[in-house]
């Protein structure tokens, strides 16, 4: 159990924005909703957790046969057609409390989720930096492809800091799932279906993006690299792309240190075993 | 319950309503009109066979409920996954 | 709710369908004929023959439970090798391949081999006991169920040596599924493995729902049933809908695998979201179904072993019930990450969230039957108490994925490796405790109570250490052997708890073992406060089981004397002689028969499409399942009907009868997802976008027309039976067959006219979902016209002027292959 309240308290100690701005405004990313909710769903989880399971141990130990009061009154017969032991009200509390915990729960989880779907806020002001950049993302066996507006493509997906990036994410072969678990953003890439999902990246740093459905030999490997850059630097880099650059998937067009292999590439190291 | 006359009468019913379906589809009536009357016309002959020919109606209504049990089940999928189609 | 209760007159029934009554007329070459066929005495217990034969439901039980125990150390094997491999955060143990291979298996093997058939081992054995019959209804039915279920097993190991096994996980999603993405013969293999083992199920829910509706003693009406047989029960029915759903995706996707049809691959059409519908359809039923009968023991336990009566028994099972209904309706929160739409969402957050909620009250309703009890903690209780504990941590962490803005983010990570496994651990943790719970009934001796203690510590600290990390390593992708780095020390943990729990599994597979002989003798019941009749009989109990006719009209479990049982209704007409001196059949060599057949057929099929050694194995597995069966329906094998039971709400119809149409109704949910499966690819494809694939409808409208007159044929068949007419009959039925005949020849010539304009089935998707689902259905016609071609020749001899019931079966299957036509016909020729 204590490795759970642990777990608990090292979730709360993240940047888990506060509820009152959770409830304000109408759009929110994956990385502001989450890591809230998933602490609230946490702690009272971990509480009726342990509220239950003691309960259970303490009737465990209070109830067990000692050896000295043999029979209860009114035991059940070898034979006898079963009835209920009694105690419906009891059962029906419980039953309400419960109720009510998770459904106040999930009504809230809903109301958040309202605003995860509602994509990324409208753009009122002019200035072109705050329309949100709009990527589709195309999973292979067994790699990302980034196709930019412009029709620029990439196995690196690099975006700025100061707009909010849309994905449309598809997939060209099997059924994968795009998955980039700094920003808490997940969804399936889907043959000939597209889904969407979008966040705000906020520092410049560079993060994985992973596969999380099953695809083949590749999946264990199947990741890529998001770097996220500076406003400015990035409409340089941006304006300096074009359509034709279109990759293959053993070189990136991306000239940078971190430029990634196309994983298939990579698989060679394994043993094989089976 | 050997009603030779019924069951033949109900032959020639199922027979005319078949020859129908395909007519209507020869009538250019409005494409939601002709689906409507083309599936309404099957499913009273289902109706009929499998009340009559399988004697559903003179059988325990529960043993209705149990066809009717997989007939919902297979049509809770079919409309649940179709409206789902974004 | 009324109680029925009929006094079934014709106490000699069937088993199977076709086989009739015995005739009177000994000399008859077809009673050599069938004599030839039957193997009617059953050897004892030390011989091989007797496992080998045997149809009673006991042994039959017994044989689940073993094998289920060789599929758990085969799975187990499997967990071990994937922990292993996890022991360090890069792949450097398995090939990538044989990781996602193992992956797989372990799941489908779990999941599917060892789960299920583990509980119904414990349901063969224990419910005939409790409801009070002497055997299931179709008990050669149910050793088909066993060997079918074996076989399927055995063809699934054979994957592994066909380039190797199914690598796209448990659910199998497609389109990773097809050849295109997976080629080897071994994952055809699997698949059809898998699809032997629906076949095994659907007989087995079909006999299963049988015998509870209409096999239980006098007095014990549906609401008194024990909760373990209510469990089943429920089990049973969702197992009936839901695999037939599953069925259809796999029958679906072997064609696209074999037949080259296009389904799950084809532009335009949604064909991956197809699998995920059809799949979780069946995949959520699923987990209720591997789950109740757990739930339904440790009822069982916690009454036994708590010295008190179950708090809210009746909110129990409508808890139960409710989950049994809804499970239907839950399944696409699997789905939250594709494209279904907002609405659909919402929906199913809200039908997930409220069949959380009769848990609540079931786990509720066990902790408090412990409060003023007198809690002996046996063995069989330690696993139920910390069966109990551990799911309620499952259904916790279970409601985070219900609301859907966290299941985004924890879906395809280890947060729902660790649920499940909480959950369907937890299932087989209640399991366990059933096994030692009645091991004492079905071996006759106690289990080592020391070494049963020690396994449950070990089988609980295994259990928490293995899953519990996972919990804090749930970031680590699902399904990967490269997770981060600094997760290394919990999957360390977690595989140290997999060898723990891996150990606490062979003790207790030891222990039982060795108390076969070590163990104590123990009296017929070695649990005070046990209620349930299987313990109000000898352990192991005899063959037949009951000392008289179980009744609990008095309020309490009865044996009266079968010859003079009576109730209110009057008195109860005394079995009708049979040839047999009015004794039961308890071997047959037909169901092992059968099942080899299959298996052959089924490892034939799995390479036929690339020639070779395959087409001849094929055909020999035809030919082997041909004769097989043909023998399974000429043996004489007598079954007896209870003469008074609840029969509550199938009081009016026979055992045969009531098989065939639950069967039936299964049928109808396979074709129904055909057809479901036409309307959703129809639907994102544009529906009137669509191009119907044959170029005129009158081939289809007279094939209605023959269809329709070979019903009305099979009527005035039944008719002429009714009537004692010979000639009628075998006119009705000869008709019958040539026009089914001239139905498959009118499809033929069509099919071929389609292929001559270059119109296969892997054309388009159009093409395909006409010729699978038309052709589905006209294997359908098919197997009719291979019953009546059985019939014919027994209608010559009259085999059905006093017994016209199989005419009338056979009439209930034809006509409903009818329905079926009616509906593909606008869908497919017209619309
Ligand atoms: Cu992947
Ligand atoms: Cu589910």
């Amino acid at each position: 159990m204590s490795v759970l309240v642990g777990l608990t308290v090292q979730t709360f100690g993240t940047s888990a924005p506060p509820a009152t701005v959770i409830l304000q405004g109408q759009s929110r990313t994956m990385s502001e909703v989450f890591p809230h909710l998933f602490s609230i769903f946490l702690v009272l989880g971990t509480l009726v957790g342990i509220v239950v399971l003691s309960y259970m141990v303490y009737v465990a130990v209070r109830y067990r046969a000692d050896g000295e009061t043999d029979e209860l009154k009114d035991s059940p017969q070898l034979g006898e057609l079963p009835e209920g032991g009694g105690d419906g009200r009891k059962l029906a509390v419980s039953l309400t409390l419960s109720a009510i915990i998770v459904i106040a729960l999930i009504s809230y989880a809903w109301f958040l989720l309202m605003g995860v779907e509602g994509g990324p806020p409208e753009v009122s002001g002019e200035p072109n930096s705050d329309k949100p950049l709009s990527v589709t993302v195309v999973g292979e066996q067994f790699a990302w492809k980034y196709i930019y507006p412009n029709g620029n493509s990439s196995y690196t997906l690099r975006v700025p800091d100061d707009r909010p990036i849309e994905l449309t994410i598809t997939s060209s072969d099997v059924m994968h799932t795009y998955g980039i678990p700094k920003y808490d953003l997940k969804t399936d890439a889907i043959p000939a279906q597209n889904t969407t999902t979008w966040f705000n990246p906020d520092e410049t740093e560079t993060v994985e993006a992973n596969c999380y459905e099953l695809c083949g030999t590749g999946h264990s490997e199947m990741t890529s690299e998001v770097i996220i850059m500076d406003g400015a630097e990035f409409d340089r880099w941006y304006a300096q792309t074009t359509s034709d650059a279109t990759p293959t998937p053993n070189e990136s067009t991306t000239e940078g240190a971190h430029a990634m292999d196309h994983p298939q590439s990579r698989l060679a190291h394994n043993h094989v075993l089976v | 319950m050997a009603n030779t006359k019924l069951y033949t009468v109900i032959y020639v019913v199922l027979f005319v309503f078949a020859t129908a379906q395909v007519a209507i589809e020869g009538m250019s009536l409005g494409f939601e009109l002709a689906v409507g009357l083309i599936i309404g016309l099957s499913v009273v002959k289902a109706v009929l066979v499998a009340g009559y020919y399988q004697h559903l109606f003179t059988e325990p209504r529960s043993v209705t409920y149990v066809v009717l049990s997989g007939l919902l089940t297979a049509l809770a999928l079919t409309f649940a996954a179709s409206y789902s189609i974004t | 709710m009324s109680d029925d209760r009929s006094t079934d007159e014709s106490a000699v029934q069937p088993d199977g369908g076709h086989a009739s009554r015995p005739l009177a007329e000994p000399t008859s070459k077809q009673s050599t004929l069938r004599r030839f066929f039957t193997r009617d005495d059953l050897p004892p217990y030390g011989a091989l023959r007797r496992w080998l034969l045997t149809t009673n439901h006991k042994d039959v039980g017994v044989l689940y439970v073993v094998t289920a125990l060789l599929f758990l150390v085969f799975g187990g094997v499997l967990a071990l090798l994937m922990r292993i491999e996890l022991l360090t955060p890069v792949g450097d143990f398995l090939s990538a391949d044989g990781y996602n291979q193992t992956v797989s298996t372990h799941g489908l093997i779990m999941v599917f081999w060892f789960l299920s058939p583990f509980a119904f081992g414990f349901a063969n054995y224990i419910v005939p006991l409790q409801i009070g019959a002497k055997d299931l209804a179709f008990p050669r039915l149910n050793a088909l169920s066993y060997w079918l279920y074996l076989f399927s097993g055995i063809l699934l190991g054979l994957s592994f040596f066909q380039g190797g096994s199914f690598s796209g996980g448990w659910t199998m999603y497609a389109p990773l599924s097809v050849p295109n993405y997976m080629p080897q013969i071994g994952s055809t293999t699997t698949i059809l493995a898998l699809t032997l083992f629906v076949i095994s199920v659907t007989v087995s829910s079909v006999n299963f729902l049988t015998t509870m509706h209409r096999m239980r003693a006098p007095g014990l009406t549906l609401r008194r049933m024990p909760l373990f047989t209510w469990s089943i029960l429920l089990t049973v029915w969702m197992m009936l809908f839901a695999f037939a759903a599953l069925l259809a995706a796999l029958l679906i996707l072997s064609s696209d695998r074999i037949l080259g049809t296009t389904y799950f691959t084809a532009e335009g059409t949604p064909g991956s979201l197809l699998w995920t519908h059809l799949f979780w359809f069946f995949g959520h039923p699923e987990v209720y179904i591997v789950f109740f009968p757990a739930l339904g023991a440790m009822a069982e336990m916690f009454q036994t072993f708590t010295g008190r009566r179950l708090v809210g028994r009746k909110w129990f099972i409508v808890s139960m019930l409710l989950v049994a209904l809804q499970s239907f309706l839950v399944w696409m929160h699997h789905m939250f990450l594709t494209s279904i739409n907002l609405q659909i969402k919402t929906l199913f957050m809200i039908t997930t969230i409220g069949i959380s909620l009769p848990f609540d009250l079931m786990v509720f309703s066990l902790i408090y039957t412990m409060v003023k009890g007198r809690l002996r903690f046996t063995t069989p209780f330690l696993f139920a108490f910390g069966s109990l504990f551990v799911f309620i941590i499952g259904g916790i962490t279970g409601v985070f994925l219900g609301a859907v803005v966290l299941d985004y983010q924890l879906r395809g990570t280890y947060w729902v490796v660790a649920h499940f496994h909480y959950v369907m651990v937890s299932g087989v943790m209640a399991l366990v405790g059933a096994l030692y719970y009645w091991y004492p009934k079905l071996t006759g001796r106690m289990y080592n109570r020391r070494l049963g203690k020690l396994s449950f510590w070990l089988f609980f600290a295994g259990f928490n250490l293995l899953y519990f990390p996972m919990f804090i390593a749930w970031e680590t992708p699902r399904r990967v052997f490269d997770y981060p780095a600094e997760l290394t020390g919990f999957h360390q943990l977690a595989t140290v708890g997999g060898f723990l729990l891996g150990f606490a599994f062979l003790l207790v597979i030891w222990n039982c073992y060795r108390s076969l002989w070590d163990g104590e003798t123990v009296s017929s019941n070695p649990w005070a406060h046990a209620t349930t009749a299987e313990w109000a009989i000898p352990s192991p109990p005899p063959l037949e089981n009951f000392p008289g006719m179980p009744s609990y009209e008095s309020g309490s479990l009865d044996f009266l004397d079968r010859e003079t049982a009576s109730t209110d209704g009057g008195t109860v007409t005394k079995p009708t002689p049979s040839s047999h001196d009015g004794h039961d059949s308890h071997a047959s060599p037909w169901p092992l028969g059968i099942s080899i057949g299959s298996f052959v057929l089924f490892l034939g099929l799995s390479g036929v499409a690339t020639g070779g050694i395959y087409v001849p194995i094929t055909i020999v597995g035809g030919g082997l399942l041909a004769v097989t069966l043909l023998g399974f329906g000429l043996e004489s094998f007598s079954v007896t009907e209870p003469a008074v039971a609840e029969r509550w709400p199938f009081a009016g119809i026979e055992n045969g009868k009531l098989g065939v149409w639950i069967f039936l109704a299964s049928d109808i949910v396979l074709f129904g997802a055909f057809v479901g499966s036409y309307v959703f690819l129809r639907a994102g494809y544009g529906w009137e976008a669509w191009k119907i694939v044959p170029h005129n409808p009158i081939p289809g409208l007279i094939n209605t027309y023959i269809l329709l007159t070979s019903s009305f044929c099979v009527v005035l068949a039944l008719v002429a039976a009714q009537k004692g007419r010979r000639w009628g009959v075998v006119a009705g039925l000869t008709t019958t067959l040539l026009l089914g005949i001239a139905f498959l020849i009118n499809k033929g010539i069509e099919w071929i006219e389609l292929f001559h304009h270059n119109i296969w089935l892997s054309t388009d998707v159009q093409a395909s979902t006409f010729f699978l689902t038309t052709g589905l259905h006209g294997l359908h016609v098919v197997l009719g016209l291979v019953i009546v071609l059985y019939m014919i020749p027994r209608a010559l001899n009259g085999a059905y002027l006093d017994d016209e019931r199989p005419v009338e079966y056979f009439g209930l299957y034809w006509h409903f292959v009818d329905i079926v036509w009616l509906f593909l016909f606008p869908l497919f020729y017209i619309l």
